[in-house]
């Protein structure tokens, strides 16, 4: 009797294991370029930034709470020995002062959003993008406060505003913003001065400058360094006239016919801590119904 | 097995906070080291392909659900790093500090060629590396000054890990 060979297809488990994360993760990424029924991505922010806003807090109560224990020791120092005391006042002086700017930086971000036509919503940012290819920040604010996808974001410097970003992502308690240094990010522009419109796009890191795209060369002599560029409002995203940033550099290229324009960032992005996202809906649909 | 693969997770999603909750604030850094790479390589190195891939698929997933990045970019990535690196478990003594670094310097690169072979498939939202930017060159320095620290820290859970299943991986 022929002893018959028997064929069977065996399969290890890191195999196994590694095809189906490998499908999942592929498949997941061609989805990523289009909607999908089920957003995996909004579901898992919705509940990673959740925990982020978490401990983002938690750290803050203990570095307040140690900060504020610290502060009790020295007080009680300076209390014993008086060539102690200079310093202490000096510490609370310096103190003061930091009290004194956030309390101007609320103020201005105060004065602005009362001033607004629309309704804006105050937010703090939580964190920025950990991954180095990819530029987004998140805020302390979320469906549950008012905000929307596609909400622009805006911040006041020193009493002036600017533009930081949109709204990509929405949890419930915290949100994404895509910032204007973004190389996915793409704001319609215009030169304040001569009213040419052009396209602003990011360079991907808050240290480069932002390019100005698509302005013709003959307005180049109308053109100046320092010249503001703010939003035109054209497509509806975002407000109309906010600053973007100021020309700091231009190129003539012989063989395009627009020029390359480089901006300084209106908004200093090191120094962000608060930002304001505005809710243009109602303002729109206000406008809509008086028409 | 299944203890430790929580315990991995726990580490991983620790390490992803910190990343992103901590890390991404200080802003002088010009990168954040890659903590959760450092602690795939690792996982792979030390007990194999099976927990390298598993791992590798979920810290990219974590770190897919706290970046601005398309979703699945970062666990296709280090799915493959973690089922790649699985295939040297044993083969490298990864205790010491020029190794670690050896395997830092190493991860760091083949993620970024990785990176640069997939944005040939997904061209419309894949960044791609750009090898000697300063950001890039800053993440690689700062896995290998941090690896030999990560592997240390993570021996320490090593215990947990069943001595039956590290015999047959």
């Amino acid at each position: 009797m022929s002893e018959k060979k028997i064929h069977s297809f065996h399969i290890d488990v890191s195999e196994f294991l590694f095809i189906v994360f490998f499908l999942f993760s592929g498949i997941m990424l061609a989805f990523s370029s289009k909607s999908f029924v089920l957003n995996f991505k909004q579901l898992g922010f919705d509940i990673c930034s959740t925990f982020e806003n978490g401990i983002h807090h938690f750290i803050s109560v203990i570095d307040s709470n140690v900060n504020a224990v610290k502060e009790i020791s020295r007080l009680r120092e300076d209390y014993v020995a008086l060539t102690e005391k200079l310093k202490d006042y000096e510490y609370m002086q310096r103190s003061n002062a930091e009290i004194r700017r956030e309390n101007e930086r609320l103020k201005s971000l105060l004065d602005y959003s009362v001033s607004l036509e629309q309704k804006n919503i105050p937010a703090r940012i939580v964190s920025l993008d950990i991954e180095g290819m990819y530029s987004s920040i998140t805020i302390d604010r979320g469906s549950v406060h008012g905000v929307k996808k596609n909400m622009p974001v805006i911040a006041i410097q020193k009493g002036n505003p600017g533009i930081v970003g949109k709204i990509v992502l929405v949890g419930h308690y915290t949100s994404q913003i895509v910032p204007v240094y973004d190389l996915k990010c793409s704001i319609s522009a215009r030169i304040q001065n001569t009213r040419d419109i052009g396209l602003v796009s990011g360079n991907g890191s808050f240290s480069s400058p932002l390019r100005l795209r698509y302005i013709r060369k003959r307005v180049l002599d109308n053109l100046h360094f320092g010249d503001v560029v703010v939003t035109s409002g054209e497509n509806g995203n975002y407000l109309k006239d906010i600053p973007i940033g100021r020309i700091s550099k231009i190129t003539v290229v012989d063989y395009d016919s627009s020029l390359n324009i480089d901006l300084i960032p209106a908004v200093d992005f090191m120094r962000l801590e608060e930002v304001l996202v505005i809710n243009q809906s109602e303002k729109n649909d206000r406008e809509i119904e008086n028409d | 097995m299944i203890k430790y693969l929580f315990v991995s997770l726990g580490i991983l999603m620790g390490f992803a906070l910190f990343e992103s909750a901590i890390l991404s604030n200080i802003l002088f850094l010009p990168a954040i080291p890659d903590l959760l790479l450092l602690s795939v390589l690792y996982f792979s190195f030390t007990f194999g392909r099976k927990t390298g891939v598993t791992t590798g698929f979920f810290s990219g997933l974590f770190i897919d659900f706290f970046s601005g990045c398309p979703f699945g970019l970062n666990c296709l990535l280090r799915t493959v790093i973690g089922y790649v690196s699985g295939f040297f478990n044993k083969t490298f003594n990864i205790r010491g500090i020029i190794l670690p670094c050896i395997i830092a310097f190493t991860g760091t690169v083949s993620k970024c060629f990785l990176q640069i072979f997939i944005s040939f498939f997904y061209p419309n939202i894949v960044n791609k590396y750009s090898v000697f930017s300063v950001m890039f060159l800053s993440e690689l320095v700062m896995n290998v000054v941090f690896a030999p620290i990560v592997f240390k820290f993570l021996s320490v859970f090593d215990s947990i890990y069943p001595e039956m299943d590290r015999s047959v991986l």
